[in-house]
């Protein structure tokens, strides 16, 4: 029989909870964990020395605690050796005993021990040369958390004696006068002036500047690094400082408000504007200084030191063919304390469910009334005469299992007169009581929870610096039986071989795994059926494949049930999805002669992935495919059954996809300064080879337990064959299952296309700086690929770039001007290219088809063979100025860009006679303009380092895209209306229809290109007719992000505004009559009616329109089109860090908490329509994030 | 120190490899045909000349489009009524498009501004570009089989031979001796250049290179008689081409021997009375593809001419007496003629069991040239012989007929031949072609709803125009009327 009756209930609800709770409870245990760890390890110190010198005990302590000690080696050696020995006591008494009875004695800043001799001895113990009166100082330069402030400058006030501090803050002058006064300043840090306090080494403190995208005072390009003063590109470098102040699973959210000219909208990340007709949009992501293959999405958000958007032609023109849509270039962090850190962070997302009252949907109630009137119309034509013809067509559609309502059936028995009226409202009454959408909200889905942990242990001391991260991110899909999964696990190394080579080394393993239903989880099932009863007991239902009343499948033996339930749908077919991603790099850094350095880099990387999808043998989708192809032959009693498809077992489907890639490059570079000139040179090759590849492949009769499957039994031929007339199928009588086969069965046996493609390039460029002053910039280079063919004119185009840049704050006339701390103004200009993976230069034909009368393979020739072919060009030129005004307090940059592309692949129609009706060819521009503001003031700058700071930053862009030029293809209106192109607009431009509302008859009607009302489909001559609503993609988009700190808080929100854009929504269609779905649309109850002849949205029902309403043309119409802007508040978040004062005792460095408000309800929206324009539909959902992180 | 400047040594030979990146990306696309070889070549020609296929392969074959269902033509000729318009909503509309004008006959509808697109003059010039041109342009350098390299290039000449030969009749005027030399052709494509544009060749210089593609393809020596499959050219169909050729330039003694060498070849032919009972039953069937008559098979789907519908004129006065398909079977249906038509009277061509070869060539292309060749020259009695031969097989009951005079005979082949190439082209090409001699012109009437229609034998529209997708694109291509 195999006859498949409903599961009992299975859900063990104890179970679940248990499952939710896991994570938490393994977060609380690897925290407690740590904080052990953390006590034992680094508070305590034993020591057991002989006639040591003090140095070698301070080291022993710092090996011990992680704390870093600074004095001066002369002092220390004075005091000579000691003895000591301690066992287990606190770090002060352990000083305390090694400093008994010298002359020194400690302070302790931060995580440094500062060794200082007594007052007793002379403040200043060196003098380079006695009676000049000059000193030397060594000291350190700390921030407020007592960590290193690498890179700032201290000079001395009113020379150019100057230095910078190193990675650990260290920096050491000399032939100071005793009496001078430092001055210390750096990008990321406050200035600020101090005495020598006498003591030496001595610590400076200083405050972290409250200044987001402007703290990094270096740029990475992928290729270089160089410093930004000598940058003559438009660049925005964003640091881990500012990356942490707010958590987004993907690292791209978190650069929304940070970088003027980054647009992240709908899912679709634009730099700059999109540049090109056909080709990708995407932009280029380079981690660690080579492009990778893998999402930025995998980019793990906890160890990212800095993100540089590379935006105009001068800073992108490294990239070469690949640069048009900008670079996102990602630099992982690395050790740099010469200590061990541990640091440990989790963040936990708890999002809202989603709001199905929001969807624009009628409700259960209103749903069963709308199909009470259509269906009493619909049978009893609003009288009592009974409309025989639609009562046999019903009568028909139960017998072929075509979809029927319940409220439907409800009036169906009504007409047939086998219940009564009052019977009827009752049955509707209770309808109206029923919420499927609220059940399947309760029962169905879940509240999302997202939870991610890092933990990073990085190790520098010796020849060896290490960073490890272990990441691990999990999600339970917002819906019961899915979750996805991801361990991401980094390892990344630098070894000083010798001094004149160092090797960089890593591997990155991102192991995912994800499982969702492949049973609809937005349930096309009417708003008034019932989920689970009274009782909790599951409610079955049918799907709109079939119907209820249709006893076919009850009263034939072979066939199955096709009632279902979605609590246990969901869980019996589902697809499972593994990824392995793997990223393996070396690099090598050869110090040839001074400034020289040879640097050949290689990384390969490998994805795999894995799809399975399982259907379960009792999932609906086996039960549906087992009765299309059960074939019955005989009756009655002796009626017997073949089975097309295994009557036993289910389905496994897999798609195995496997992606290698390999990039290997070789570069020089020389930067060197001879008195006030500095160049910096780079010159190299790049080779880089991508392959994809993979099968798909297909078991029936598979059972996951038994793990026997029975797909040599199937006759898939015989299968393919069948056909709706085949008069040996007895369910679903008529239906024509050859779709069905192919969807099911047929294509999910192939391959995935086995694509190579090769990339070779050659490349230079130079920085020359003269004075501090000025900068000037060029770079050259050659790219080919193998997409490119046959003329070599055309391959290896040369792609370059220059840049001027001009740093007006080192000018001497600027020296009185005291308000401007920096001012500089770039140029550049500068050409990138793109590729289309889809065009070639070659002829090929396409190969695979069979002609199905001769039953032998056909090649078909696509396309023509275009010689010409070549890169699509971007020219941008950029004009821009960064500066920083009194005192720091304002800090900004402005640009300007004009980014012109031309060659851009497009349709250019051909000649009939020469055997093709159009052709892709390099025959499109484009052009992209825009503006770029970005302005941080720093309201309250604290006095000390827990004072109160505020700072705002504005960053605003306006970016104007229009096609220049194109042979145009859009001929028809339909065309145009689907996405077509027009000299003038922009690329993603919406043209409309001119709607001009409904006429008398509730017909919807057109103007045409003569001015006169149409009813049909505007024809092509009309295509003047046809309006343009605005473009999709936002023209200006600001944020407005703030920063208040005091003590150990901060708050931080950011508000945005996309304005400019237009989208599609809520347009009406033609809704014939109430069919077997989900609610209909609200806009229905606003429809036509004899009564209501004013409006714009068509009567459903009864009323639509009398002739055929074109089909697109109402959803195109220029009336439902809608703006787009809308003003929200992004994040709001309060960070708290723990005082160290307190973290200290229980062993950690640092500790912070933060809790976080994603997309709250947004502020303002302009449509009138209720739709979130980032989704359509209803608001992005509101989520809460709480978050942890310690340093150890 | 040694190793050091040996390392920047190894890198620097490898940064100064450039010229490299060129050689390093040149590599061949797989799940490509390469058309290195005489097989890849061969597999162009296995093309879908019927036009049922999968949805992919339509967008590239150019299936499931109308383009062999020459329903223009059949039209005009008075063969037809549109389908599936309603030809009395099409006369009453005020919108006038290319359908009303070719029903009506009105010369005043411009039509040239409306035919935007003509998906015969790109499929049958996709036919010759992007498959005939190419096979002949690699075929010699291609590796593989002499013999099959020779055979692929003698397919793909006639091929283009022959699809330029329709689109000639088509889009220009028939041959005229008289003028032939100025009379505006169509591009004779033969480069697969797609930069320059193809130049408009006169009527005659059309002709010329048509005849010089079949005698080349006859030289090569390496058509087979019967080809692997009737969507392949074999030398049935070569002489087929050449008959038909020759007969339009008037040459009736080569026509004549090519017909009789494509007939030595394959003489099949149906027989109409395996239709009567108690052989047959009502239903008439004929095979696609394989049917033994076939030269070769190009067509719009294998069941045309399902639900189209003969003009009354031709239903009630063309068709003879007896004969078979109209008076013994339920071929015509009387309900669906109406009904879509809006025409009293008509009736629907019902059988979803019949394939006509609308765009090929059969073994009656050969008969029907024969018999004219024969009636041409003097050799009246043989000509009958023929026509009677192909009558016979059609009708019930069948009457021998004789003529006395070529205008007798030539009458008589007229009427079989205009039931034998019902639904294709063909009535269409031998009506134009007969119009240029003054003996055998004639004006085409028909009534719809009382009101009658004409079509002057000198009128324009016997030459379509030029789609605005070519004249747009191809600044030598001017029309020809």
């Amino acid at each position: 029989m195999g006859k498949s009756a409903p599961n009992p209930p299975t859900a063990d609800h104890r179970k679940k909870l248990k499952k939710k709770l896991r994570p938490l409870l393994a977060t609380c245990l690897l925290f407690v964990a740590l904080l052990v760890i953390a006590g034992k390890g680094f508070s305590q110190v034993t020591l057991s020395e002989k006639n040591a010198s003090l140095q070698k005990i301070f080291k022993q302590i710092q090996k011990q605690t992680g704390y870093d000690f600074l004095y001066s080696v002369e002092l220390v050696q004075q005091v000579g050796k000691v003895s000591v020995s301690v066992q287990n006591v606190s770090l002060e008494k352990a000083i305390d005993q090694c400093l008994k009875d010298k002359a020194l004695t400690y302070s302790i800043v931060g995580k440094t021990v500062v060794i200082k001799p007594r007052k007793e001895t002379p403040a200043v113990n060196n003098s380079p040369a006695p009676g000049t009166g000059l000193v030397d100082i060594t000291g350190k330069v700390v921030n407020e958390n007592g960590e290193p402030a690498e890179g700032a400058t201290v000079s001395v006030k009113g020379t150019t004696n100057a230095t910078a501090a190193d990675a650990n803050g260290f920096f050491a002058l000399k032939g100071l006068k005793e009496n001078a006064t430092l001055v210390v300043t750096g990008i990321s840090i406050e200035s600020s002036e101090v005495k020598p306090d006498g003591n030496t080494p001595m610590v400076i403190r200083v405050t972290t500047k409250t200044v987001t995208g402007e703290d990094v005072k270096v740029i990475s390009t992928g290729y270089q690094v160089i410093a930004k003063e000598r940058s003559t590109g438009a660049t925005v470098t964003v640091g881990s400082k500012e990356l942490e102040k707010r958590y987004t699973p993907n690292i791209l959210d978190n650069l929304e408000g940070r970088v003027a000219g980054l647009v992240n909208y709908r899912g679709t990340t634009t730099i700059r504007g999109v540049s090109t007709l056909n080709s990708s949009t995407n932009s280029l992501v380079v981690v660690d200084g080579l492009p990778i293959e893998g999402s930025i999405a995998n980019v793990n958000p906890y160890d990212v030191e800095t993100i540089t958007i590379l935006k105009d032609a001068a800073a992108a023109a490294i990239y070469g063919a690949r640069a048009s849509n900008g670079v996102i270039v990602v630099t992982t962090k690395r050790g740099k304390e010469k200590r061990t850190v541990v640091e440990f962070a989790t963040d936990i997302s708890y999002f809202q469910k989603p709001d199905y009252r929001k969807n624009n949907t009628v409700s259960a109630a209103q749903q069963v009334d709308l199909e009470k009137a259509y269906y009493n119309w619909y049978f009893l034509g609003g009288t009592a005469a009974v409309n025989t013809t639609n009562l046999n067509t019903v009568t028909n559609n139960i017998g072929t299992g075509q979809s029927i309502t319940p409220v439907q059936y409800a009036y169906y028995q009504l007409a047939r007169g086998l219940v009564t009226q009052a019977q009827v409202d009752a049955r509707l009454d209770s309808f109206k009581r029923n919420d499927f959408q609220k059940q399947f909200r309760d029962e169905v889905y879940e509240n999302r929870l997202q939870q991610q942990y890092n933990l990073a242990i990085r190790t520098s001391g010796g020849k060896l610096q290490s960073s490890m991260v272990l990441n691990y991110k999990t999600d339970n899909g917002g819906i019961i039986n899915a979750y996805n999964k991801q361990l991401n696990l980094f390892y990344k190394g630098t070894y000083d071989v010798s001094k004149w080579l160092d090797v960089n080394f890593g591997a990155n393993t991102i192991v995912g795994k994800s499982r969702f239903s492949n049973f609809s989880n937005t349930p096309a099932v009417p708003a008034y059926s019932r989920l689970l009863d009274n009782n909790g007991n599951k409610v079955y239902y049918s799907t709109g494949d079939f119907n209820v009343y249709n006893r076919v499948t009850d009263t034939t033996p072979g066939l199955k049930s096709m009632v279902v339930n979605h609590l246990e749908e969901l869980g019996r077919d589902f697809s499972i999805t593994n990824d392995q991603n793997t990223r393996y790099f070396l690099n090598m850094n050869f110090k040839i002669i001074r400034g020289l350095t040879i640097n050949p880099q290689f990384q390969y990387e490998s994805n795999r992935s894995d799809i399975s999808n399982y259907s379960e043998a009792d999932s609906y989708r086996m039960r549906y495919l087992k009765n299309l192809y059960t074939i019955k032959t005989g009756q009655g009693a002796a009626a017997t059954y073949t089975y097309g498809i295994p009557n036993n077992g289910g389905r496994l489907a897999t798609t195995q996809t496997k992606g290698d890639y390999w990039a290997a490059r070789g570069q020089a570079n020389y930067d060197r300064t001879f008195g006030k000139h500095a160049i910096n040179v780079i010159a190299g090759t790049e080779f880089r080879e991508t392959h994809t590849r993979g099968t798909r492949g297909l078991l029936l009769g598979y059972d996951d337990q038994l793990q026997s499957q029975a797909t040599t039994s199937v006759n898939f031929a015989a299968l393919a064959l069948i056909g709706a007339v085949d008069p040996n199928l007895k369910f679903k009588t008529g239906f024509n299952p050859q779709n069905t086969f192919t969807n099911q069965v047929g294509n999910a046996i192939g391959l995935v296309q086995d694509e190579t493609h090769r990339f070779g390039s050659g490349y230079a460029n130079a920085t020359y700086t003269y004075d501090r002053k000025y900068n000037a910039f060029g770079s050259f280079r050659k790219d080919y690929a193998d997409v490119f063919g046959l003329d070599p004119k055309y391959r290896g185009k040369p792609l370059w770039s220059v840049g001027l840049g001009w740093n007006i704050e080192n000018e001497s006339f600027m020296a009185p001007v005291t308000w401007v701390d920096d001012l500089k103004l770039r140029a550049t200009y500068g050409v990138t290219g793109n590729i289309n993976f889809g065009a070639t230069s070659f002829l090929t034909a396409n190969s695979g088809f069979i002609n199905n009368l001769t039953l032998l393979p056909v090649s078909v020739i696509p396309s023509p063979a275009n010689d010409k072919l070549r890169w699509e060009k971007t020219a941008t030129f950029n004009l821009g100025t960064d500066f920083s005004l009194f005192g720091r307090r304002l800090n900004g940059s402005i640009d300007w860009y004009r980014k012109k592309s031309t060659d851009l692949f497009a349709s250019t129609r051909l000649d009939p006679s020469e055997g093709f009706t159009n052709q892709v060819i390099n025959n499109g521009d484009l052009l992209n303009t825009g503006f770029e503001l970005s302005l941080q003031y720093n309201w309250f700058k604290p006095r000390s380092g827990s004072g109160l700071s505020w700072s705002t930053l504005l960053v605003a862009a306006t970016n104007k895209n229009k096609i220049v030029f194109v042979d145009e293809i859009s001929v028809s209106p339909a065309a145009l209306a689907a996405g077509g192109f027009k000299i003038g607009y922009p690329v993603r431009a919406l043209f409309s229809y001119p709607y001009q509302g409904l006429n008398t008859v509730g017909q919807p009607q057109w103007l045409k290109a003569d001015g006169t009302l149409t009813t049909v489909a505007l024809a092509n001559s009309d295509i003047s007719a046809m309006v343009y609503s605005g473009g999709r993609d936002p023209r200006v988009n600001m944020s407005l992000s703030n920063e208040l700190v005091y003590k150990g808080f901060s708050l931080n929100f950011l508000i945005v505004y996309y304005g400019g854009q237009y989208l599609r929504a809520e347009a009406p269609s033609i809704i014939q009559g109430a069919s077997y779905g989900g609610p209909l649309p609200s806009y229905v109850l606003n429809g036509w009616t004899p009564s209501k002849t004013t409006g714009d949205i068509p009567g459903w029902g009864q009323y639509v329109p009398p002739t055929q309403v074109p089909s697109n043309q109402l959803e195109n119409s220029d009336r439902f089109v809608r703006p787009g802007d809308f003003i929200k508040l992004r994040y709001a978040n309060l960070n708290y860090r723990l005082p160290q004062s307190l973290t200290k005792k229980i062993g950690v460095n640092n500790a912070g908490l933060r809790f976080q408000v994603n997309n709250p309800k947004a502020l303002w929206i302009k449509n009138n329509v209720n739709i979130d324009p980032e989704t359509s539909g209803a608001p992005l959902l509101s989520n809460y994030v709480f978050g942890i992180n310690l340093n150890f | 120190m040694k190793m050091k400047l040996l390392y920047a040594l190894f890198v620097c030979v490898g940064m100064l490899s450039v010229p490299a990146c060129k050689k390093f990306t040149d590599i061949q696309p797989k799940g490509k045909n390469l058309l290195n070889t005489v097989n890849d070549l061969d597999l162009l020609l296995n093309f879908n000349y019927h036009s049922t296929g999968n949805a992919t392969e339509s967008q590239l074959l150019y299936a499931g489009s109308t383009a062999f269902r020459f329903l223009e033509n059949n039209i005009l000729v008075n063969d037809l009524y549109p389908y599936p318009d309603n030809s009395l909503s099409l006369i009453s509309s005020p919108a006038k498009g290319l359908t009303y004008a070719l029903l009506t006959y009105d010369e005043s509808i411009d039509r040239k501004s409306l035919a935007v697109s003509d998906i015969k003059y790109e499929k049958m010039y996709f036919i010759i570009s992007a498959i005939c041109n190419i096979v002949l342009d690699r075929a010699d350098i291609a590796s593989g089989d002499r013999q099959k390299a020779s055979q692929i290039k003698a397919e793909a000449l006639v091929l283009r031979a022959w699809f330029h030969y329709l689109l000639v009749n088509l889009y220009a005027k028939a041959y005229d001796p008289a003028t032939v030399a100025t009379d505006g052709g169509i591009p004779y494509v033969t480069d697969t250049d797609i930069e320059a544009p193809n130049a408009k060749s006169t009527v005659a210089e059309v002709y010329q290179k048509i005849l010089a593609d079949l005698d080349a393809a006859f030289q090569l020596n390496a058509l087979p008689n019967v080809p692997v499959n009737n969507e392949r050219a074999g030398k049935g169909f070569a002489y087929g081409v050449k008959a038909k050729v020759l007969l339009s330039m008037r040459d009736y003694a080569g026509a004549l021997q090519a017909a009789d060498a494509g007939l030595a070849i394959n003489s099949s032919i149906d027989d109409h009375r395996n239709f009567l009972p108690p052989v047959g039953n009502r239903t008439i069937s004929k095979k696609t593809i394989d049917a033994p008559d076939n030269l070769f098979y190009a067509t719009i789907t294998t069941t045309h001419p399902f639900d189209q519908i003969p003009s009354l004129e031709l239903l009630n006065n063309v068709y003879e007496p007896g004969n078979i398909i109209r008076d013994s079977t339920a071929t015509y249906n009387v309900s669906r003629g109406p009904a879509i038509s809006g025409i009293a009277g008509t009736k629907t061509f019902f059988s979803a069991t019949w394939s006509v070869n609308t765009a090929g060539i059969t073994t009656m292309d050969l008969y029907l040239t024969r018999a004219e060749c024969l009636a041409r020259t003097t050799k009246v009695n043989e000509a009958m012989t023929v026509i009677n031969f192909i009558r016979e097989r059609r009708m019930k009951p069948y009457v021998a007929l004789t003529a006395t005079t070529e205008a007798q005979a030539m009458a008589y082949l007229a009427r079989t031949s205009r039931i034998e190439y019902l639904f294709t082209p063909k009535n269409y090409l031998d009506i134009k072609r007969w119009n240029t001699e003054a003996a055998y012109k004639q004006t085409i009437s028909k009534t719809i709803n009382g009101i009658t229609y004409q079509l002057k034998p000198d009128s324009k529209l016997w030459i379509f125009p030029f789609p605005q997708s070519a004249t747009n694109y191809n600044p030598l291509l001017t029309q020809n009327y």
